[in-house]
């Protein structure tokens, strides 16, 4: 009670005093304000100076600035478009190449593989010559361009061969979409497919049974089913990086399946033998093949 | 802006910068400098300030300067200054008893908190509204109201002492 009494008191002592105390109370400066403004005024003349010069200088600047960090964006970014890695896998040689996204890419003997590294997170797109088997890391879309068709997946496992005017794809897993160069066509196919560009354009799809998850050439196992016997030895001829030479007239098909791990002469000898040809070795790296003489 | 037009500011507001520095700092030589700087910058920045419309801005732009001030500041000396007022109107019979009272405010009102006292001396100083006060804090009115009533009651007890 004595408390809140006390409160009141000092509060109306406080209402009647300060506002009275207020209004005779002053600051105490050192200055006037008219002598700051003498002061102020001097430096406005001189500020108005110096602006107009730096309205020059700045603008200039960030000009300069803008530009140099425009043509230093456009330069890394014109870097990373067109900077190209270039992967040749030479006749005889088996190479295996990871790209930026962990995708695995199998390069089978006589393959130039082509993409574009520093842009690989914008767009998946490689192009190929010769014959790869692909590990497709999950993803964007991931192109394989070559010159008779573009091969397009998300993430699967694919063999595609596109040699000289023949050009085919097996699917592995997943779904792969081929579109023709010739005639804009477009297959998909399915696991355990394989469609084969013919001559027209058109495509071709047959099934087929892989007993393995890869492609046989990628444990060196080569398998042919009716093939003419001159692209059975381009592929022996691949992968051993020798010249093999045939008679022009030669249309038998070759079916049958062989390891590339033995000597060439043991693989040629084994292809001629159905056929009743013989070969000849003429150097180190050159076989000719022909009918057996009859003299 | 032009010139004239600058004097124009400078001289409806000023006084009212200088003085707000003050009861920030405590420090008339300090709040001076500061209240200079303000007008400077406002000047060098080509702001064009209307009178009566953008004096926020220029209780904003003296508020900063303080702020950077101190912190520069607090690195080399920890001094903190007091208000210290100068009493007019010569009654000699008042004076003793408002001398002893301009002691125990001038303590007292260096320990409040600088938000209250800000608004404490705004509106004893000045007779602004506490309306006139959120217009150059860039507060509410409900803002003005507390602090001024929680001032109020520091000051109380302060003084009972």
């Amino acid at each position: 009670m004595k408390k809140a009494q006390e409160h009141t008191e000092s509060n109306t002592d406080l209402k009647d005093l300060s506002p009275a105390f207020f209004s005779r109370t002053k600051i105490a400066w050192g200055t006037s304000k008219d002598e700051i403004w003498e002061e102020l005024s001097a430096h406005l003349e001189e500020d108005t100076s110096l602006n107009s010069k730096s309205r020059f200088i700045l603008p200039n600047r960030q000009w300069i600035a803008l530009a140099a960090s425009v043509a230093i964006l456009l330069a890394v970014g014109g870097f990373m478009r067109i900077y190209t890695e270039k992967t040749v896998c030479a006749a005889g040689e088996h190479r295996s190449i990871q790209l930026p996204d962990g995708s695995i890419v199998e390069l089978n003997a006589s393959t130039i593989i082509s993409y574009h590294p520093y842009w690989w997170r914008f767009s998946r797109r490689l192009d190929l010559e010769g014959e790869a088997f692909f590990n497709v890391k999950e993803g964007k879309q991931f192109h394989v361009v070559s010159t008779r068709a573009t091969t397009e997946v998300l993430g699967t496992t694919f063999n595609v061969y596109a040699r000289n005017n023949r050009y085919s794809v097996s699917c592995q897993s997943g779904q792969v979409r081929i579109t023709s160069s010739l005639t804009h066509e477009m297959i998909t196919l399915s696991p355990n497919e394989r469609a084969e560009l013919n001559q027209s354009g058109a495509f071709n799809i047959s099934g087929f049974e892989e007993v393995h998850s890869t492609p046989g050439w990628i444990n060196s196992h080569l398998m042919f089913a009716s093939e003419p016997l001159r692209l059975v030895f381009d592929e022996i001829e691949r992968q051993y990086g020798i010249i093999i030479e045939t008679p022009e007239d030669m249309h038998y098909l070759f079916s049958g399946n062989f390891s590339i791990d033995g000597s060439v002469e043991n693989v040629i000898s084994l292809i001629c033998r159905p056929f009743d040809l013989v070969y000849e070795q003429k150097s180190s790296t050159k076989y000719l093949i022909h009918p057996p003489q009859t003299d | 802006m032009t010139k004239e037009r600058f004097k124009i500011l400078f001289d409806a507001y000023f006084d009212d910068i200088r003085r707000y520095l003050y009861y920030r700092s405590g420090d008339a030589v300090l709040s001076t400098d500061l209240a200079q700087d303000t007008f400077l910058r406002i000047w060098e920045r080509k702001l064009d300030l209307k009178p009566g419309k953008d004096i926020a801005l220029l209780y904003k732009i003296a508020g900063d300067l303080f702020v950077s001030h101190i912190r520069r500041d607090r690195l080399s000396k920890g001094i903190k200054s007091t208000l210290h007022f100068e009493l007019s109107g010569e009654t000699p019979e008042d004076n003793l008893n408002y001398k002893e009272l301009k002691e125990r405010y001038e303590k007292a009102l260096m320990k409040l908190p600088e938000k209250q006292r800000i608004v404490f001396l705004m509106s004893r100083m000045e007779e602004l509204t506490y309306q006139e006060i959120a217009d150059r804090l860039s507060l509410s009115v409900k803002a003005v109201e507390k602090r001024m009533s929680v001032a109020l009651a520091h000051l109380r007890k302060e003084l009972a002492t």
